[in-house]
């Protein structure tokens, strides 16, 4: 059960959802050169409400970048992304609470503890999932590292915390960076529930990762670069 | 307004906490201040005090700052609160008011330095002293956080953005010193009119205002 902090920002949360109900993120034409060196050309697709995509490509192809494209954290590019029939850039700090980027390596605060990152996180953006936080705590066995600071956590630890947060925020669409990179089996069986589950609610995903956790996934597409 | 002044209030109970626990940064800048007063003092001597002051506050917040701002980047080298769906300007705002509990540490140490090694106070003009340290600890505090937070997150041409505020970064330096200067007026009064204590006032303001919006429309323009 949901309890948000401020009625306003219940408000505008709700608002948003409503409003993206359904809504595709679509990729139009991206493409992305640095230097003059050409990453990748003319990029097209859709995900769709309840999508599963692999995005897969060889080291350097540019995945993460096409990713943080997606995620509107790179801003440099040229093409397009809608989000509906909205062009991203239009959309300003709202597309944040629609789509969620995880990077490969955890982005936490190190000197706090588990159990303060996961506040400062949720209540930083309005929300309070103290039951639904409990329960991931429990279903990443972090139960007995609540208390630990992250720079005292495992590289694992610190992976699961990082992907923990990211579905308290609950957004639409998740783009994950190599999700399964340091997690144990079954950290990894957690996570494909986690994402199989969100698919059931309309959720979309765009994964890219050469792990074996990628085998229990039902893909609706793949992207090649 | 209220969720405003919330995640204000949440980044900076979460710096103190940091800060306060590890103690680490707390430490550095308290030896640099004392250290760097130290040798300031060494080579100007007690003729110049109160620029000695200014100037050595400037330097320690300038390697403070630096330091502390990494606290903001993750290890994977981005700033950790990149896809926050507010305005990223409430975050560097943020960061400059507690880098102004920062500075007021660094003050009240090179302060009790000073005063201890060279025996003469810098306090006969306390509150021309006083007003002129906040002042200058508000226009401070405003171009090194942003200017830390910029080069730690910002690659490339991104930096350069900052020349943006160079027009207001100058005069505002300029008028610091002019302040300075006048600092020894004994009549309060005379001080409070003087034109570069008003304009430094109005250059605060500004940097406040701008220095957050430069932040945001960096990363997300």
């Amino acid at each position: 059960m949901k309890k948000f902090h401020d009625t306003n920002f219940k408000l505008h949360l709700l608002l948003s959802k409503v409003i993206s109900m359904g809504d595709s993120l679509s990729i139009r034409n991206i493409s992305k050169s640095y230097n003059h060196n050409n990453i990748f050309n003319l990029i097209s697709f859709d995900i769709g409400p309840g999508q599963i995509l692999n995005l897969s490509g060889a080291n350097g192809s540019g995945k993460t970048t096409l990713m943080k494209i997606v995620s509107s954290q790179i801003l440099e590019y040229t093409g397009e992304v809608f989000l509906g029939d909205k062009n991203i850039k239009n959309l300003g700090d709202e597309y944040f609470t629609k789509v969620i980027y995880l990077p490969p390596i955890p982005s936490l605060y190190e000197n706090l503890s588990l159990i303060e990152n996961i506040h400062f996180f949720t209540s930083i953006i309005g929300i309070r999932h103290n039951d639904k936080a409990e329960r991931l705590i429990n279903d990443f066995k972090l139960t007995s590292h609540t208390s630990k600071k992250i720079s005292q956590l495992s590289d694992g630890s610190k992976k699961k915390v990082s992907i923990l947060v990211m579905f308290l925020m609950n957004p639409d669409f998740f783009i994950l960076d190599e999700p399964y990179t340091y997690l144990d089996a079954d950290a990894l069986r957690t996570l494909n529930i986690l994402i199989n589950k969100s698919t059931e609610e309309g959720k979309s995903f765009l994964i890219t990762d050469n792990s074996i956790g990628l085998k229990d996934i039902n893909f609706s597409g793949l992207v090649e670069l | 307004m209220r969720n405003f002044a919330k995640i204000i209030i949440l980044i900076l109970e979460k710096d103190l906490k940091i800060e306060l626990r590890e103690k680490l940064n707390l430490t550095y800048v308290f030896i640099l201040s004392i250290t760097l007063s130290l040798i300031g003092y060494t080579f100007i001597g007690p003729n110049k005090l109160i620029e000695l002051f200014f100037f050595i506050s400037l330097i320690a917040s300038l390697v403070a700052n630096q330091r502390i701002s990494r606290q903001e980047i993750s290890l994977g080298g981005e700033l950790i609160l990149i896809s926050v769906p507010f305005d990223l300007s409430i975050i560097c705002f943020a960061k400059i008011l507690f880098f102004i509990i920062i500075s007021l540490l660094i003050n009240f140490t090179v302060f009790i330095t000073l005063s201890l090694v060279s025996n003469v106070s810098i306090f006969d003009y306390g509150v021309n002293f006083l007003t002129l340290c906040i002042l200058f600890i508000v226009g401070v505090s405003s171009i090194l956080s942003t200017f830390s937070l910029m080069l730690e997150r910002i690659k490339g041409e991104g930096q350069f953005m900052f020349i943006l505020i160079y027009p207001l970064i100058l005069p505002f330096l300029i008028l610091a010193y002019n302040s300075i200067i006048l600092v020894h007026i004994s009549d309060s009064a005379v001080f409070f009119q003087s034109f570069s204590l008003q304009a430094l006032v109005a250059f605060d303001i500004l940097l406040l205002t701008v220095c957050p919006i430069l932040f945001s429309y960096s990363i997300r323009r």
